[in-house]
C-alpha cells in the first residue's frame, strides 16, 4: 500500500519546518488552471517575504488574475523561513512554486515585487534557492528573466547588480507590454535590448548614461472578480477591492501619495459588483475596502449603501484606517453595526502639535481631533489605536511632548465620557526620508536620537490603559539606508546576505551588526545614505521620472519649512506635474 | 439541520492544521452556495464540528465534520468539491438520526497506519506505549495497522514525542502516519463505523 504523498522529496522537509502550510501550498484557486505542457509563457510572481504576509498583498492577486486573463500561466513564489532555507540547501531541493510545484528555473519569468526595503536580502534568498546566479550579468542565457515592480522600483540603483529589469508604474500598464516581447524573443540578451526601448522599463545592462525612464501609468484599474483563498489565515484575510489608486492629500512624507498620483476612482457600480463577485467566489466573511484614504472615495457612502442591500448581513466591511472627521466616523458606524463595539478603532495624527502637522501636510486640525475622538466615545467605542511619526524635519521636544500629552488627554476624554474600559495605544514610528518626496533631501534621524526621542515619549506616559510602543530605531535605519541607496548599496546587500542577514524585517532575524560590517567591508560610511542631501547633487533616483516635478517637490519643502499647507488636489489644483487624467 | 461530512485530506492538505479547518469548510460551503446556519453570540459564525484533532503531517483518509444547514440538497459532496482546496476531498455526505451523538463523543476509535523509514521497528514500542488503549495491531503490506482507543486522549502525537524523547527517532520525517478511519468500533463486524 502507497501513500504519494511519502514519496515527495519535499514531504520530509515539511514534516520538520515550523509552519510547513506556508509552503505546501493548499488553496482554493478560481477558475481552470492552464496546464504546464500547453502554457506559451509562464510566469512565477515572487513575493520577498512570507506566505501570510505575501498573501495578503492585494498586488499579487490582481497580477495572477491579470496574466490569467491574457492566457499565461501565473503561479507564485514566498520567501521561506531559514529553517526551511537550511533543509533545502542541505537536500539540494530548489526553490518551487506554489501551485504547479515547479523549480523557479523552470519558469520564463521570475517576477518580484518590491514592498519594503526591509525586504531586499530576502531577493538574494529565493535567487540563490532557485540555484539561479544572484547578480543578473553572470545569468546565462537559458535563466528566466528576473523582473521587478513595485514601491522599491522607484529607486531601483539599489538592486541594480540582482535584477534583468525594473517596471516603474502600474502592472497595468506595463505588464501588456513586456510580457508578449519575453514569449516572442528567444535570446536573451537580444531580449533584454529590446525591453530596455521601451518606456517604463529600467534595464541596468542595457542602460545608456544620461538616460531616463518613465513611470507607466493606468488610466484604467483592472477589475477582479474572484481570488486565490488560502487554506491556512494569513495577515489580512479578508477580500479585497481597491476603491482609486494614488492619493489627494499630499502628505509630505509619504512616498506611496507622490508616486501613485493621479487618483483614479473606480465607479460605485463597478465596485459593487466587484466585491458581490469576490464575496460569492471565495466565500470571504470580511471585504476591505482598500485604498491609500478610502474615506476620500468619492462614491463611498453610494458603495456602502449599495453593499449593504446586496451582501448578505453576515460579510463584514472593513475600512483600513480612518480620518479624522465626524463623517468618517459616521461611515465607520455603519459598517460597525454587525460588530460589537468592543472593536478598537485606528487613526493616524501623524505627530503631536498643530505646527508639526502643517510642515508634513497632514490636514487635520486639533479641533477635528478632539471633536473626532468625543464622537467615537460618545458613540460607544472604548479602544482608540494612534499613529504617529518622530523624526521629522524641523521636529521640536515640544512636538514629541505633545505627542504624549495628546494620548493622555484623549484617554481622559474617554473616561470622562463614562467609557471606564477606555484604552489607547500609540504606535510611533521613525521617520525615512523616501525618493520621490518633498523630503528626499533630509537628513534621517541616527539610531540614538531616534531611541532619546522614543524614550522621552515613553517617560511622559504613566497610565496603564496607554500603551505605547515605537518602532526598532536599527531597523528604521537600514530602512532609511536602503530607502535612498545607490549602486554601491547593492554590494552591500550581497556581502550582508552573505554574512546571513536575513528576513530583515522581522525582530527575531533582524541584526544591525551584520550590516555595519558590510559597510565596512567596503570601506563605505552607512552615515552616507541618510545624511542631507543638498539640492545641487544628483540623486541616485533622478533618472526615475515618477510624474512630480523637481519644481514641485522643491516648493512643497519650501512650504514645509514655513509651515504651509497645500490643500487637497480636489481643493485645488497644486500643479504637481503629473497631469490628471480627465 | 446536521450533515454529517467525511472527507481526505491529502498532499498540500496534510499541512493545514487542525484550527484552520472551519474556515476551510465554511468557506467552501459558501463557495457551492450552501446556506450554513450561525451560530449566535458574541461573534457569530457558521457552526461546525470537528473529531478529535488530526496532527499536521498526517495523511487522512476518512474524517468527519458535522455542518448545520438550513436547507439540504442532495449532491453536496460533487458541489463542494468543485471548490474546495486542493488536498481536501468530501467522500460523501449523509444525515445522522436526530439523537445521534456529537461527532466528539462519537469518536471512540481510530485506525492508524504506521511505518518508520530509518529502519526502526514500531511494533513493540507501539505496544508498549498504548498499552490497554490499542486494539487490533497487525502487520499490513509493509505498515503496522493499528486501533487506538479514545482518539482524543491518546493522540497520536503523544507517541511520536515519546519516540523522539527515547531518541529513537529524530522527528516526525521518520515516520509516516496515516489515519484510515475514525468513529466508533462496531464489534460485529469487527470494523471502525461512523
Amino acid at each position: 500500500m502507497e501513500f504519494e504523498e511519502f514519496n515527495k522529496s519535499e514531504w520530509p522537509m515539511l514534516s520538520q519546518v515550523s509552519r510547513p502550510s506556508r509552503y505546501s501550498g493548499s488553496e482554493y484557486r478560481p477558475g481552470e488552471s492552464l496546464s504546464w505542457s500547453e502554457a506559451k509563457l509562464k510566469i512565477c510572481l515572487a513575493f520577498p517575504d512570507v506566505y501570510e504576509t505575501g498573501m495578503s498583498y492585494y498586488g499579487f492577486q490582481i497580477m495572477a488574475s491579470l496574466m490569467k486573463d491574457m492566457k499565461y500561466l501565473a503561479d507564485r513564489v514566498y520567501c521561506v523561513w531559514p529553517d526551511m532555507e537550511a533543509l533545502m540547501l542541505g537536500n539540494k531541493i530548489p526553490l518551487s512554486s506554489i501551485e504547479y510545484k515547479k523549480p523557479l528555473r523552470e519558469f520564463d519569468v521570475i517576477a518580484f515585487t518590491l514592498p519594503h526595503e526591509t525586504s531586499y536580502t530576502n531577493i538574494l534568498t529565493m535567487i540563490n534557492l532557485a540555484g539561479l546566479p544572484i547578480k543578473s550579468i553572470d545569468r546565462a542565457r537559458n535563466c528566466p528573466l528576473i523582473i521587478a515592480g513595485g514601491y522599491g522600483a522607484y529607486n531601483p540603483e539599489v538592486l541594480n547588480e540582482f535584477i534583468d529589469v525594473f517596471c516603474i508604474g502600474d502592472a497595468e500598464a506595463l505588464l501588456p507590454e513586456v510580457l508578449p516581447l519575453v514569449s516572442g524573443i528567444q535570446d536573451r540578451d537580444e531580449l533584454l535590448g529590446e525591453i530596455a526601448k521601451l518606456p517604463g522599463f529600467y534595464v541596468p545592462l542595457y542602460f545608456r548614461e544620461g538616460g531616463s525612464v518613465e513611470r507607466q501609468i493606468a488610466s484604467k484599474l483592472y477589475t477582479m472578480h474572484s481570488m486565490i483563498v488560502p487554506s491556512v489565515s494569513i495577515i489580512h484575510d479578508r477580500a479585497c477591492v481597491e476603491l482609486f489608486r494614488g492619493c489627494s492629500r499630499g502628505c509630505r512624507f509619504c512616498q506611496a501619495g507622490m508616486v501613485n498620483r493621479p487618483v483614479r476612482e473606480r465607479v460605485v457600480k463597478e465596485a459593487a459588483s466587484s466585491i458581490q463577485d469576490i464575496i460569492s467566489s471565495t466565500g470571504w466573511e470580511e471585504v476591505g475596502l482598500m485604498s491609500l484614504s478610502s474615506c476620500d472615495y468619492s462614491g463611498i457612502e453610494a458603495l456602502i449603501a449599495e453593499l449593504s442591500c446586496k451582501l448578505s448581513k453576515d460579510v463584514k466591511i472593513s475600512l483600513p484606517s480612518l480620518r479624522m472627521d465626524s463623517i468618517s466616523v459616521s461611515l465607520a458606524e455603519k459598517l460597525e453595526v454587525l460588530r460589537s463595539r468592543h472593536g478598537g478603532i485606528t487613526f493616524a495624527p501623524e505627530a503631536g502639535t498643530q505646527r508639526m502637522r502643517d510642515v508634513i501636510n497632514k490636514c487635520i486640525t486639533d479641533e477635528m481631533i478632539s471633536s473626532t475622538i468625543q464622537e467615537i466615545f460618545k458613540r460607544g467605542w472604548s479602544r482608540v489605536k494612534l499613529y504617529y511619526m518622530m523624526g521629522l524635519p524641523t521636529e521640536t521636544e515640544e512636538d514629541l511632548k505633545e505627542i504624549a500629552k495628546m494620548s493622555n488627554q484623549i484617554l481622559k476624554l474617554g473616561r470622562a465620557l463614562g467609557s471606564k474600559r477606555a484604552s489607547v495605544s500609540v504606535s510611533i514610528s521613525g521617520f525615512v526620508p523616501k525618493a520621490h518626496t518633498p523630503f528626499q533631501w533630509e537628513r534621517q534621524n541616527s539610531i540614538s536620537e531616534l531611541q532619546d526621542k522614543g524614550r522621552l515619549v515613553k517617560s511622559l506616559i504613566h497610565d496603564r490603559a496607554l500603551t505605547i510602543n515605537y518602532h526598532d530605531p536599527e531597523q528604521t535605519y537600514l530602512e532609511g539606508i536602503l530607502s535612498r541607496g545607490d549602486k554601491r548599496t547593492s554590494k552591500v546587500i550581497h556581502r550582508a546576505w552573505q554574512t546571513g542577514a536575513r528576513l530583515d524585517s522581522w525582530t527575531e532575524h533582524f541584526n544591525l551588526e551584520r550590516w555595519l560590517e558590510a559597510f565596512e567591508y567596503y570601506g563605505m560610511d552607512p552615515e552616507e545614505f541618510t545624511r542631507e542631501r543638498s539640492l545641487s547633487e544628483i540623486l541616485p533616483w533622478d533618472f526615475v521620472k515618477v510624474g512630480v516635478s523637481r519644481e514641485f517637490l522643491l516648493r512643497e519643502r519650501h512650504k514645509a519649512y514655513s509651515g504651509k499647507i497645500t490643500p487637497d488636489c480636489r481643493t485645488s489644483c497644486s500643479e504637481c506635474g503629473v497631469g490628471c487624467i480627465k | 439541520m446536521r450533515v454529517r461530512l467525511i472527507y481526505s485530506k491529502r498532499n498540500a492538505a496534510c499541512f493545514v492544521p487542525h484550527i484552520a479547518l472551519a474556515q476551510v469548510f465554511t468557506r467552501t460551503a459558501l463557495r457551492a452556495g450552501l446556506k450554513l446556519t450561525q451560530t449566535q453570540g458574541y461573534s457569530p459564525h457558521a457552526k461546525l464540528s470537528f473529531g478529535p484533532e488530526l496532527p499536521a503531517g498526517v495523511v487522512a483518509l476518512a474524517e468527519p465534520v458535522d455542518m448545520y444547514l438550513s436547507e439540504v440538497s442532495d449532491g453536496i459532496p460533487d458541489v463542494m468539491n468543485k471548490s474546495i482546496p486542493e488536498g481536501f476531498r468530501i467522500l460523501r455526505a449523509y444525515i445522522p438520526a436526530e439523537q445521534a451523538p456529537s461527532l466528539g463523543k462519537l469518536c471512540t476509535h481510530a485506525q492508524y497506519l504506521m511505518r518508520s523509514i530509518n529502519g526502526l521497528e514500531l511494533l513493540q514500542h507501539i505496544k508498549e506505549f498504548y498499552s490497554a488503549s490499542i486494539m487490533k495491531l497487525e502487520d499490513y503490506d509493509g505498515w503496522l495497522k493499528f486501533i487506538v482507543k479514545a482518539p482524543a486522549q491518546n493522540p497520536i502525537g503523544s507517541f511520536v514525542k515519546y519516540l523522539k524523547f527515547k531518541e529513537l527517532i529524530a522527528g516526525w520525517h521518520e515516520l509516516n502516519i496515516v489515519r484510515a478511519s475514525i468513529g466508533y468500533f462496531n464489534a460485529e463486524r469487527g470494523c471502525i463505523e461512523i
